[in-house]
């Protein structure tokens, strides 16, 4: 799915896209921004399905992306399955999208992976919701991986494994329920090599400035280079103090 | 010059009675102790971090030494790096942070990147101020006992002008000039992790201190299949990114209490 810069001052942003194991429905759209439901297009995710999502914001353009239900990786039986996004900001776009939970039924098999490239001053707002597990289950196999980039390097990379029959204490504990809100925004550009802007590290001497508030039983980390991961282990989606993340729409 | 053997040199950097700062650190295991796990569930927890965070720090370290030294240079493929050497550094003596120049470019645009792709893959504050006053532990080590190795120079120049160097990064450095082996560099790092929360733990609670030995040793077990996928990473991007949310919830809680008896 592509958000294109109108061609004439004033016209609508160009929403182009197209459909494979989701579709996606415009739902609204302006002159900067658009708003793009997606919807599943059968039963997902079944062993062997790989699900692949490119999503690319122009510069200037904004997108607020829905989900229209949530997701379940349903027993594969011994086949894996597959969840790739591919999210590509241009200068100064943003991208909104407050995901609705991605279920890991017991014996599924996922791997689940979200790159992102951030250019001068995009802004990225994901919300991921992974639950191990239909009620009474314990939940499958999952991998979960996020790697975001701006120009000037590597924003976040972190890859979690998690088993709903063998939980990791330290991992996830025993909480079936991990979710995130991602906050990321590409470095302003013109910097040469640069983005290693020597008063913007941290020292370890700023041992307090590094660290967030709490939001309930979530945890706010600041990350090296900018943005929140804000973060919330825990029994049952519900019961989350995570806000979906504002659209930035009209 | 005689030099040491490189295995001398590991334990050495083991050794609990290295003054480098060590002991005012538990790897997590205080702030995991008040965040509510139980004591009986620290062997499963050491398993998982030898397993996770640890590979992070270890991966960061072989990468150091071998971009520093140069000799496996970025485009090698990953497979046709041999997993038992990392070889000794080449680089001619700094000057200033830009002045070491490796096969992999100047020192410090290749210590700007191992940093960052380590500072994205550890998301929680707590646990990278923790990282950059353990590495200033030992780059002091590091500076006193290698002061002529370029490994040594180079991130002594880079510390005076950028600021604290995480552990992971000069124990590359030190892994670089010492000769010792990226394998050994991975399982040196999984053990010290392990042994600093072993010994963390005797002080925390009341236990018989060979239960926690042997719970070591159970964790460096447990990365042990991992050693040689890890002494492979040859670029920043090969470093594993194995997070650990819980562990890094419970250190940023930690980091706000006042009353604790590790640094972190």
């Amino acid at each position: 799915m592509t958000v294109e810069r109108p061609a004439t001052p004033g016209a609508l942003v160009r929403v182009r896209t197209s459909d494979g194991l989701l579709a996606a429905r415009l739902v609204a759209r302006n002159g900067t921004h658009a708003e793009v439901a997606l919807v599943a297009r059968g039963a997902l995710l079944l062993g062997g399905d790989h699900a692949v999502l490119g999503v690319r914001v122009e510069a200037g353009c904004a997108l607020t992306l829905t989900d229209v239900g949530g997701t379940v990786a349903y027993d594969g039986e011994g086949r894996p399955c597959r969840w790739d996004t591919d999210l590509r900001l241009g200068a100064g776009a943003s991208l909104d999208w407050a995901g609705l939970p991605f279920v890991v039924a017991a014996g599924a098999d996922v791997r689940r992976t979200t790159t992102a490239r951030l250019g001068a001053g995009a802004r990225l707002t994901l919300r991921e919701t992974v639950v191990l597990g239909r009620a009474g289950e314990r939940g499958g196999d999952l991998v979960l991986r996020t790697e975001a980039a701006d120009d000037a390097g590597p924003l976040l990379v972190e890859e979690l494994r998690a088993s709903g029959e063998r939980p990791v204490p330290g991992v996830l504990g025993d909480h079936p329920v991990i979710d995130t809100v991602t906050t990321l925004h590409g470095s302003p550009g013109d910097e040469g090599s640069a983005g290693h802007d020597l008063t913007g590290r941290h020292s370890a001497g700023d041992a307090t400035a590094g660290h967030g508030p709490r939001l309930g039983d979530a945890v706010v980390l600041r990350l090296e280079r900018g943005g929140t991961l804000t973060r919330w282990l825990g029994p049952a989606t519900h019961l989350s103090p995570l806000d979906p993340p504002r659209p930035a729409g009209p | 010059m005689t030099s040491p053997h490189a295995l001398s040199v590991a334990m050495l950097l083991a050794d609990a009675r290295l003054p480098s700062g060590g002991h005012a650190h538990s790897a997590s295991l205080e702030p995991a102790l008040l965040g509510g796990l139980p004591v009986a569930a620290v062997p499963a927890w050491l398993i998982g971090r030898a397993t996770t965070v640890s590979l992070v720090e270890a991966g960061t370290a072989v990468v150091t030494a071998r971009l520093l030294g140069g000799a496996a240079g970025t485009t090698t493929p990953a497979g046709a790096v041999p997993a038992d050497t990392i070889p000794h550094a080449t680089i001619p003596h700094a000057t200033g942070p830009d002045g070491v120049r490796g096969p992999a470019g100047p020192a410090s645009a290749v210590l700007d990147r191992v940093v960052d792709a380590w500072a994205a893959r550890t998301p929680a504050p707590a646990l990278r101020d923790a990282a950059r006053l353990l590495g200033r532990g030992y780059l002091r080590l590091a500076r006193t006992l290698w002061p002529d190795a370029p490994e040594v120079r180079a991130i002594t120049a880079y510390d005076a002008v950028r600021g604290p160097l995480p552990r992971a990064v000069v124990l590359g450095a030190v892994a670089g000039a010492t000769g010792l082996s990226a394998a050994d560099a991975v399982r040196l790092t999984v053990y010290d992790d392990a042994q600093t929360a072993a010994a963390a733990l005797l002080k925390l609670e009341p236990l018989d201190p060979l239960t926690p030995a042997r719970w070591v040793l159970e964790a460096c077990a447990a990365a042990e299949p991992q050693v040689p996928r890890v002494a492979l990473c040859a670029t920043p991007e090969d470093i594993p990114a194995s997070g650990s949310p819980q562990t890094e919830g419970w250190a940023e809680a930690h980091a706000l209490l006042s009353q604790r008896l590790f640094r972190a």
